[in-house]
């Protein structure tokens, strides 16, 4: 019934800087439904500021040795839970390896935002429109979770579960993200279009991966949580990969995909634009193939 | 006069640098008188209701909070209404609330934050009443206002309708031009409701001052907020002193009054300094241009001359009057633009709706109908076969034509601004594969019958305190100001202070809107400069023997033709004894006012700009790409160029994000997109790859050294242009801004799809 | 919550609630006004601070989590390294109007030059995308990087 301002300074919450991941586990077991973890916060303090939320205590993973950074092994990536998009981007091997990643996380506000967000941050809010969430699904990302009962590991397609709801129990945090390692070939892509050319969220998006004709497919803004679209990777796959049957793949897409009409846009428009991102981020992953194998006639042998 | 007109805008360095390193302070940067209460306001979210209770009393309980203000402390009477124009606005909702965001409780504390987390506190109880968000709903929607007040204005029907005003001009004889015809284009067209966006939100300080109050405002006009305060608080003008601040911007937004009256009632009440600052939320309930339904009849001969043009605007005000009657009265009267039109009637009614008052904002009255008529003008010219700039040259006035019904006659040369701007365009011809290309023209006519003052003060050191009402907010008054009084007192633009926009400090002045200021005070200040030079040299004069018209003023001295020289300081201080003394010069302009007028008075000028447009579409999406932008501005003469351009450059980007993105959609709920996240501006990203800015200088104005008044120009034409260059990439016909991706897209799937049907 | 925080290379004490951002307590507590707010919530750009050396909102960082790093402001922007050269450019380009984004708009160039010291208009483009400006239609605020990028270098 009232509108009041709006003001981050007029919440009080207790910020608790724990100095290790069990003490993050205990503040979190102490007080599970209450406490929020703040890992960027440019989404969280969004949330409180705007009376969405109004945690007892904010977690700051700021303190924590050990969450900050990217870690290179054998068979993948791990990033930890306090890695900023801009410290993600300036990764070589992400950027190799994972190229949608960074062409999501460069689509996720401005600058000054992806300075200070994180990707586990991006992905804990579970924004339907979320750009790297997408990413991390063709990717199989998975997460690790952990809590005062022990950890676990979630794979991505499990992870979102609605709109603004993960399969996160109270108590529970997300320590690190684990990307599988990509086969040297693989690329990928992701393409957004948004009501304006600058800042803004996404109408709709789509993430896409090819190597060794597989090609893997998910998408934002266009169902109630960011989505692995199995169904049109098989009806790509069945038609092959190299001269794909878009009647079908639409077709295929508009079946899977489920939009909602809001201020950015109608579902009719968005399910539109989907499609669009789709052939885009697919065209574009042809081409990316190209350039990394450039010995194998455009990367023909990929498809 | 080397200082003017060199395109250096340095001469203003003292501002400019204060800018650059974040020293120039706007209200919110001052510090607070002692003992001041934050006020945070409690609004209504829904469109229309009956008020059932405001419960306070948690709120009350919260540590730091005083006091709870709400209609019942206002006595019997209920909450004093106030309006620049008619007093129709309570300052805080009394019974009944219209528009969701409408206040209902000024929540007082120590700090800020108290104030706000209080506000969350209050719980209001009210009883839905219907809403209505466009002119159909509204026209036959019970009145929002019952009888009061009466406004004073034609079609105006208190009680019976949601009819603000209703003004209709006509000429000529309609019914024979259309008999005549041979082309009768019928369109609607349709211009969302836009907030202003200045960066700066809104901020009001008041503080007792003896019986009266002292405000610091965020305000364009502060001579107009005395005029609204005093009423208010039923105190005469000279215990109202409002002072504005350089503005963080404004476009219109922050003109009139707005919290001003507020809290100087509150301030009165509880004998404290109260400060309300509003956040970026809040100015989307504050300002806001209006919306607009037109529905457009234009007849032309196959040779594409304008028989006639009949127009029916319905103007979605908002709740409360503002100064939208003035908006709304004007583009009916110059509705038919920059065209000879041999017979109209036009219609151009103010229907007040659910939604907040709306108020000036740049291009005041001069963009909704300019929508529609030029989007009738290429539409016409599709369908006869001639070129839309052709057909613009066929029927544009030429200088000295008459305009609607007797106002100023054309007093530049729009032709050749309409010439320029096409051959700049197409200068990059041929146009590519997938182009379009569109040109349209705007025209808007100064507010009238308006007054400035300025006093200027030669100080014995040979400095010059020159005194204006004008605010800063961004169109560089302080530095063309500056420069003009150093070039016309022949001193150092570093030894001229302008102090502006002060009731107290400053001469009166109407208002700093329209683009007036560079001729209304320009003048003044001319004069007033003229008047001090004058005294120079007649006291020159008289000390030296030499015949005053053989003095001359240079490099900060009284000069003979003969060599001689006195610098001002000597000359003051023979005259006045050493280290005393000062030579005051006052200026005034006041443009022609007639009873008669329906404005009140003949344009002082017009402001003419041609806008043309290169753009492709992406199919797929129906994203707009802006390849070139020209944009030609009648100035008369340009005092700045570096500001002339910027302001230009403003206003056309200003534009594209009204004519292709921006909009405030309301629904049961209220306003949808009322933040910044959701209502997009346009960032660096969104803007044109090449702009062009040119001016045309004729030398005609009736401002100093010919000028004419620009700044709001840059917003009059880009939205038709785009509809025509869009039309020519795509075959869809946009007249429903703004002109979105998704409507675009919409527009050729429709057209897909009757291709598939037939 | 009590705390220092190293601003504009000063280290000050600040006593502010835990809910503070680096906005509120650098306008509210410091007095250190040069830096302006709008939307407080990452969108406009108006209140963009350098976090050791890098633009970010200062409204969605919590102050108390800007211990041990450099902030740096609009009023220690000219003795940041491309800072003089910079606002030159600025009052060289009649890059500000009204002035109020102006602060914004100098930290994110600041950190732009930073990392890029030759950048192109479509990097200059998208390092102020976040940066609302409502008077100038960014033009004269590109071209015052562009020249403020070229001196800047040459030293």
């Amino acid at each position: 019934m009232v509108l009041t301002p709006l003001s981050l300074a007029s919440h009080s919450f207790v910020l608790a800087q724990p100095c290790s991941p069990e003490e993050v586990d205990k503040i979190l077991a102490a007080d599970p439904l209450e406490a929020k973890v703040l890992a960027g916060g440019t989404d969280l303090l969004v949330q409180i500021r705007g009376n969405a939320i109004a945690p007892e205590t904010v977690v700051d993973l700021g303190q924590v040795p050990g969450l900050d950074g990217v870690v290179e092994l054998q068979d993948g990536l791990v990033i930890n839970a306090a890695t900023t998009l801009r410290k993600l981007e300036e990764e070589a091997t992400v950027g190799t390896r994972y190229q949608a990643l960074i062409d999501a996380g460069r689509t996720v506000g401005s600058p000054q935002i992806q300075n200070v967000a994180t990707l586990v941050g991006n992905a804990c809010n579970a924004s339907p429109a979320a750009d790297t969430p997408v990413a991390l699904l063709i990717f199989d990302a998975t997460f690790t979770i952990r809590g005062v009962a022990g950890s676990r590991q979630v794979v991505a397609t499990d992870f979102w579960i609605g709109p603004r709801r993960t399969c996160l129990q109270p108590g529970e945090w997300v320590a690190a993200v684990r990307l599988p390692r990509t086969a040297d070939a693989m690329a990928s892509s992701y393409l957004r279009v948004g009501r304006t050319r600058g800042v803004d969220l996404a109408i709709a998006g789509v993430a896409c991966a090819i190597t060794a004709g597989e090609i893997r497919i998910a998408c934002t803004g266009v169902a109630p949580a960011p989505k692995r679209l199995t169904h049109v990777e098989s009806v790509f796959a069945a038609g092959g990969l190299r001269e794909p049957d878009w009647r079908s793949i639409t077709a295929a897409l508009n079946e899977e995909i489920d939009p909602i009409t809001d201020i950015r846009g109608t579902n009719t428009y968005k399910r539109a634009v989907a499609a669009v991102c789709l052939k885009r981020a697919y065209a574009q992953t042809v081409t990316r193939i190209g350039r990394k194998n450039p010995n194998r006639q455009g990367g023909s042998d990929e498809l | 006069m080397t200082m003017l007109g060199t395109g250096t805008a340095r001469s203003g360095g003292g501002p400019q640098t204060a800018r650059v390193r974040g020293r120039q302070l706007f209200a919110d940067d001052l510090e607070e008188p002692a003992g001041t209460l934050h006020g945070a306001l409690v609004r209504i979210d829904r469109p229309h209701t009956r008020l059932r209770g405001i419960d306070t009393s948690a709120a009350l309980r919260l540590a730091g909070v005083e006091r709870v203000i709400t209609a019942a402390d206002f006595g019997p009477d209920g909450p004093p209404r106030f309006g620049a124009v008619v007093r129709d606005q309570p300052v805080l909702a009394d019974e009944v609330t219209r528009y969701p965001g409408e206040p209902v409780a000024l929540v007082l504390a120590d700090t800020r934050r108290h104030a706000i987390a209080a506000a969350r506190l209050v719980e209001v109880a009210a009883e839905d009443l219907p809403a209505c968000y466009d002119a159909q709903s509204a026209l036959s929607a019970d009145p929002i206002h019952a009888g009061v007040p009466a406004y004073p204005f034609p079609g105006s029907d208190p009680g019976r309708s949601n009819v603000l005003g209703e003004w209709r001009f006509d000429w000529g004889d309609v019914e024979d031009a259309a008999s005549a015809a041979s082309l009768i284009l019928r369109n609607r067209y349709t211009v969302p409701l836009a907030h202003h966006f200045a960066i700066e939100t809104y901020c009001t300080i008041a503080e007792p001052m003896g019986p009266g109050v002292r405000i610091t405002d965020t305000v364009q006009h502060p001579f107009v907020e005395q005029r609204v305060v005093a009423e208010v608080l039923g105190v005469p003008l000279s215990q109202v002193h409002i002072r504005a601040l350089g503005l963080g911007g404004s476009f219109g937004g922050k003109g009139y009054p707005k919290l001003a009256p507020l809290a100087a009632l509150v301030c009165r009440l509880i004998a404290r300094p109260v400060k309300i600052a509003l956040t970026g939320e809040e100015s989307f309930h504050t300002g806001q241009r209006e919306g607009c339904e037109v529905d457009i009849e234009t007849g032309f001969t196959t040779d594409g001359t304008i028989l006639f043009q009949r127009i029916d605007a319905s103007f979605l005000v908002g709740a409360y009057a503002d100064v939208s009657s003035r908006v709304v009265a004007k583009s009916g009267l110059h509705a038919c633009g920059p065209y000879r039109t041999p017979a109209a009637q036009i219609t151009s009614r103010a229907v007040l709706t659910t939604t907040p008052p709306t108020t000036a904002f740049r291009g005041f009255g001069a963009t909704h109908l300019a929508f529609a008529v030029e989007g009738q003008m290429d539409e016409a010219a599709h369908a006869l076969g001639i070129s839309p700039v052709a057909l613009r040259l066929k029927n544009i006035k030429t200088a000295g034509e008459q305009t609607a019904l007797g106002d100023t006659p054309v007093d530049g040369d729009w032709p050749e601004v309409l010439r320029r701007t096409d051959s700049k365009l197409g200068a990059a011809a041929p146009l590519p594969d997938g182009h379009g290309r569109g040109v349209a023209m705007g025209m808007k006519s100064c507010a009238p019958a308006t007054t400035s003052l300025a006093n200027v003060k030669l100080n014995h050191d040979g400095s010059v305190s020159a005194a204006v009402g004008t605010t800063e907010m961004g169109q560089g008054a302080v530095i063309t100001f500056g420069s003009l009084v150093s070039g016309l007192l022949a001193v150092p633009v570093e030894n001229v202070d302008v102090t502006m926009s002060d009731t107290v400090a400053t001469p009166f002045d109407a208002i700093t809107a329209s683009s007036r200021s560079l001729v209304h005070m320009g003048n003044a200040l001319m004069q007033a400069c003229e008047s001090v030079r004058q005294q120079l040299q007649e006291l020159a004069a008289e000390l030296t023997g030499i015949a005053a018209d053989r003095l001359r003023v240079q490099d900060g001295h009284v000069i003979d033709l003969d060599g001689g020289s006195l610098s001002y300081a000597d000359l003051l201080a023979r005259t006045f004894g050493p280290g005393q003394g000062q030579l005051v010069g006052h200026g005034r302009f006041t443009s022609p006012m007639d009873d008669q007028h329906p404005l009140g008075g003949p344009a002082p000028f017009y402001e003419a700009v041609g806008t043309g447009v290169e753009l492709s579409v992406d199919s797929e999406t129906g994203q707009i790409t802006l390849h070139r932008v020209v944009h030609v501005t009648d100035a008369g003469k340009v005092l700045n160029l570096p500001r002339a351009t910027g302001l230009d450059d403003g206003g056309v980007v200003m534009a594209l994000g009204l004519a292709t993105s921006e909009q405030l959609v309301y629904g049961r709920n209220g306003l949808r997109n009322g933040s910044t996240l959701d209502y997009r501006i346009p960032s660096a990203a969104d803007i044109p790859e090449d702009l062009t800015d040119i001016f045309l200088e004729n030398e005609d104005g009736p401002g100093p050294f010919g000028s004419k008044g620009l700044g709001e120009g840059g917003i009059l034409a880009i939205a038709p242009a785009i509809s025509e260059a869009v039309f020519q990439c795509t075959g869809v016909r946009i007249r429903d801004l703004p002109i979105t991706a998704e409507a675009v897209w919409m527009g050729l799937h429709k057209q897909i799809r009757d291709v598939n049907a037939s | 919550m009590n705390y220092d925080l190293s601003v504009n290379r000063h280290r000050y004490q600040v006593d502010a609630p835990a809910s503070y951002s680096l906005l509120d307590v650098l306008r509210e507590v410091l007095a250190l006004v040069g830096t302006k707010y709008n939307c407080e919530q990452g969108e406009c750009g108006a209140c963009t601070v350098l976090l050791n050396g890098r633009a970010v909102n200062s409204c969605l960082v919590l102050a108390a989590t800007a211990v041990g790093k450099e902030i740096t402001t609009i009023e220690g922007a000219a003795e940041s390294p491309f800072g003089p050269e910079l606002m030159e450019a600025f009052t060289d380009r009649d890059a500000a109007q009204c002035g109020y984004c102006t602060p914004g708009m100098v930290m994110s160039g600041l950190s732009l030059l930073r990392d890029n010291p030759t950048p192109s208009r479509d990097e200059i483009r998208r390092a102020i995308g976040g940066n609302y400006c409502r008077c100038t239609g960014y033009f004269s605020i590109i071209t015052a990087f562009e020249q403020a990028s070229v001196k800047g270098g040459l030293k």
